[in-house]
């Protein structure tokens, strides 16, 4: 019997490459099973104590995913291996698999396992080296499916790192734009328009700020923040050279792959222009990739525009900046009344066209009105939440909406999923 | 091929110093049941005689009192004010060090070593609160590093309920009173015409390692026979129930129910519901320095959200009533969790009632909101 298992690994491209001695001893904790089409293998939340060698036939690995139901994350089939929550505790599964045809695997008890491991730490280097031999992309292809769709994440997702402020920028009475690079001399890490980061002051505290920089530009961070609280207040007092702490960055990115070859509409109020400027940043970086793009930018007064030294540069790159103030002040020509009066105004075609709304929640619900009654269909309009936030990683709980966190789900959100909650007094 | 024991032992009335002592051989810190303030509170148990020998407790909305029992039971109380969140996600956390230089600031992980706890009386209720717990900290994106350590360092034995309070429901919550799996031992009391034994069921290699080290003998047929009768007489006193049937849609369609403002007249936002529920997990994160000024820390600690502060962004709370706060609460735990975590929040241990000063009764609070559905033709 173990003799037929270990002829079967020898065949799998998982352990093909396995000393022929260590094979054997592995092979002993293995059997051949088999699951017909439709059955699970393994169910989120069950403990789990084994792993399998798929030999035939493929199975889905799914993902029970907040108001979507099961979402298919991976196919594995011949040849793949299925499963490591055995390895690593609480040893339950962090997924569901299902066999879309029958299956033959062989299937390994990862107590059997572990305690060879343990008993012979130089055959556990020699398996787990089997799973680090492929990449990390290819491993979470092959092998890794307990870890799908994630960079790997920090150990300590709480600590900050240094940065320093390179410049601190006037932008209004109360608003300012500062530059951070690592003071490791370090690249900052990457990231995607709509992310934002954990600003730390020591001493004070910590808040989430948006990024409002290039993403093209990997030596600084680029942050747009208003004095409101103490932190915030902190940060914007910062000099050049002044420590700042980072964490991120965190949370969903604006969908610009999906606005290719289409019109796209940013509709901006106060403050909420600073997440959208990275998003101009790529447009412009990458034009031709875009139709025609419409930047409807609304402020209470025209003093407190952000800006607005930007906005020659931003047409000059065929970007149509439309803005408007709530209340005109003496020597302003533009337009007034709220940013949803430049919707039926903006040149963009309903069929193509594809919306990012962010500012205060009530200007963004009737932006989305505006652009609805325009004719953009619901599920192409997204807007970026805020909430209180304390951890950024799902953990502090104070970002719900609805069953949104708006920390790991959005910030970023296609509108329909929120719609049912938003309409909600208080919720 | 290395298998988990099923076999069960039989163990004497008195074998908790034994197990105590084969725990602290193991490096353990056992943490079990003890009378503190009125209450049986979890706390380092050093002997038997620190258990609530012979002691239970009365149940009801916004009512706890100890009472005695006619027998030496060692675990014949039912859940108290404290879970063993407590223990595994701490009300006050060290987060980051952080110390001032000439240049800013240095920071650093607190690099704490968790002491190995052994949880001595785990109700299945409560298991199945930790594996609620495990699925936020645990299943990513991000994993919390404190819970991690202290979870995968528990040593858990597990007591099967041989009573149930006036303010349980978890056999509606399908949580208990009998635990199924995750646990390294388990342990039904079962006290019946003057017998005093444990029926113990082996549930992990090191619990089999464990118990092992008990006085012991293997169980019969009729001593199993013997722990199931105390488990069905702990159904038997189920005080509450909750009917869960499409409970979440129920709730979700329910958003702008007059009973939330009925509940919302009697409820004084204290928090109390959820620093005593074993699953919530809420917490804020402070800045703390000391005199100095040139040393601070970054803590965790055990938030709730019927304060105020919970959902203040700049201008205001985003559930200033005391009406959005319950439905916060009530509407995360039984519908919106399912959809962040696909399980219930609520496990069904009734503390949430009893603690609540003026009794407010979530299985109540769910039986008017879909009796009223009900009446409209839902």
């Amino acid at each position: 019997m173990e003799k037929d298992i270990e002829a079967l690994l020898a065949e799998h491209p998982f352990f093909k490459d396995m000393s022929a001695p260590y094979r054997a001893l592995i092979a002993g904790c293995g059997k051949n099973v088999r699951f017909d089409a439709g059955q699970l293998i393994a169910k989120t939340g069950d403990v789990a104590n084994q792993f399998f060698a798929i030999r035939h036939g493929r199975a889905s690995i799914e993902l029970h995913a907040p108001e979507k139901g099961p979402l298919i994350l991976q196919t594995l089939e011949a040849g793949d291996i299925l499963g490591w929550s055995w390895l690593f505790p609480p040893y339950r599964w962090t997924f569901d698999a299902r066999a879309i045809e029958q299956i033959r695997a062989i299937s390994f008890d990862g107590e059997c396992l572990r305690g060879k491991c343990d008993r012979d730490p130089a055959m556990g280097y020699d398996f787990m080296s089997g799973s680090r031999r492929c990449s990390w992309t290819a491993c979470r292809r092959h092998a890794c499916s307990s870890w799908i769709c994630m960079e790997p994440p920090p150990i300590e997702p709480m600590l900050s790192a240094a940065f320093r402020v390179r410049k601190n920028r006037r932008e209004t009475a109360d608003t300012r734009t500062l530059e951070l690079v690592p003071r490791d001399e370090t690249e900052a890490p990457a990231w995607r328009p709509g992310q934002f980061m954990m600003l730390y002051v020591f001493g004070v505290g910590e808040i989430p700020i948006s990024i409002s920089g290039d993403p093209a530009q990997r030596e600084a961070i680029v942050h747009t923040v208003r004095a409101a609280g103490a932190v915030s207040r902190a940060i914007c007092e910062a000099k050049p050279g002044f420590a700042i702490g980072v964490r991120g960055p965190f949370g969903s990115a604006w969908p610009m792959g999906e606005c290719e070859g289409d019109d796209v509409v940013l509709v901006a109020g106060g403050i909420g222009l600073a997440p959208l400027r990275p998003v101009l940043y790529a447009i412009m970086a990458d034009r031709a990739r875009y139709r025609r793009v419409s930047l409807l930018i609304g402020a209470r007064t025209p003093d407190i525009l952000l800006y607005p030294r930007e906005f020659d540069r931003w047409r000059a790159r065929d970007i149509d900046v439309r803005v408007t103030v709530d209340a005109a002040a003496l020597g302003w020509e533009g337009s007034v009344g709220p940013v949803t009066t430049l919707v039926p105004r903006a040149d963009f075609e309903h069929s193509r066209a594809s919306a990012f709304i962010v500012g205060p929640e009530i200007m963004m619900k009737f932006a989305v009105q505006a652009l609805s009654d325009r004719g953009v269909p619901r599920e192409r309009l997204f807007v970026s939440m805020e909430r209180n936030m304390k951890c950024a990683i799902g953990f502090c709980g104070h970002c719900q909406l609805g069953p949104a966190f708006i920390c790991k789900d959005g910030p970023v959100f296609a509108y329909p999923r929120l719609e049912p909650w938003l309409v909600i007094r208080n919720i | 091929m290395l298998h988990v024991s099923h076999v069960a032992r039989i163990a004497p009335g008195n074998c908790v110093d034994s197990l105590l002592h084969a725990l602290r051989q193991r490096g353990y810190m056992c943490i079990g049941p003890t009378l503190r303030d009125a209450a049986v509170v979890y706390d380092e148990i050093r002997s038997e005689r620190d258990l609530p020998i012979g002691w239970a407790d009365e149940q009801e909305g916004g009512s706890y009192r100890l009472k005695k029992r006619n027998d030496e039971a060692r675990f014949g109380y039912t859940a108290g004010p404290q879970s063993w969140k407590r223990y595994l996600f701490p009300p006050s956390t060290l987060l980051m060090k952080a110390k001032r230089t000439p240049d800013g600031f240095t920071a650093e992980a607190p690099g704490e070593k968790a002491t190995p706890h052994a949880f001595l009386g785990v109700r299945s209720c409560d298991l199945n609160a930790i594996a609620v717990q495990d699925r936020t900290f645990l299943t990513g994106p991000y994993v919390d590093p404190t819970y991690k350590a202290r979870r995968e360092a528990a040593f858990i034995v597990v007591v099967h309920c041989g009573q149930a309070a006036r303010t349980c429901f978890c056999v509606s919550m399908e949580t208990g009173p009998m635990a199924k799996a995750g646990y390294d031992l388990a342990l039904t009391e079962i006290l019946e015409d003057g017998r005093h034994e444990f029926l113990v069921e082996v549930g992990s290699p090191r619990g089999a390692e464990v118990a092992g080290e008990l006085p012991s003998q293997a169980a019969t047929e009729s001593d199993a026979r013997a722990a199931r009768r105390m488990v069905d007489r702990a159904v038997a006193q189920m005080g509450r129930a909750m009917d869960t049937t499409d409970l979440k849609e129920l709730l979700y369609r329910a958003l702008d129910h007059p009973r939330w403002g009925n509940v919302a007249a009697r409820c004084l936002s204290c928090a109390n519901c959820t620093l005593v529920c074993p699953t919530c997990f809420c917490s804020t994160v402070e800045e703390v320095t000391d005199l100095t000024g040139d040393h601070a820390e970054r803590r965790r600690r055990w938030d709730s959200c019927f304060t105020a502060a919970h959902s203040y962004i700049h201008g205001g709370s985003v559930r200033p009533t005391t009406l959005s706060r319950y439905r916060q609460w009530m509407t995360h735990k039984l519908a919106t969790w399912i959809d962040q975590f696909g399980t219930s929040g609520c496990v069904g241990c009734g503390r949430c009632i009893t603690w609540c000063p003026v009794g407010i009764d979530i299985t109540e609070e769910v039986r008017a909101i879909r009796e009223d559905n009900r009446g409209k033709g839902h």
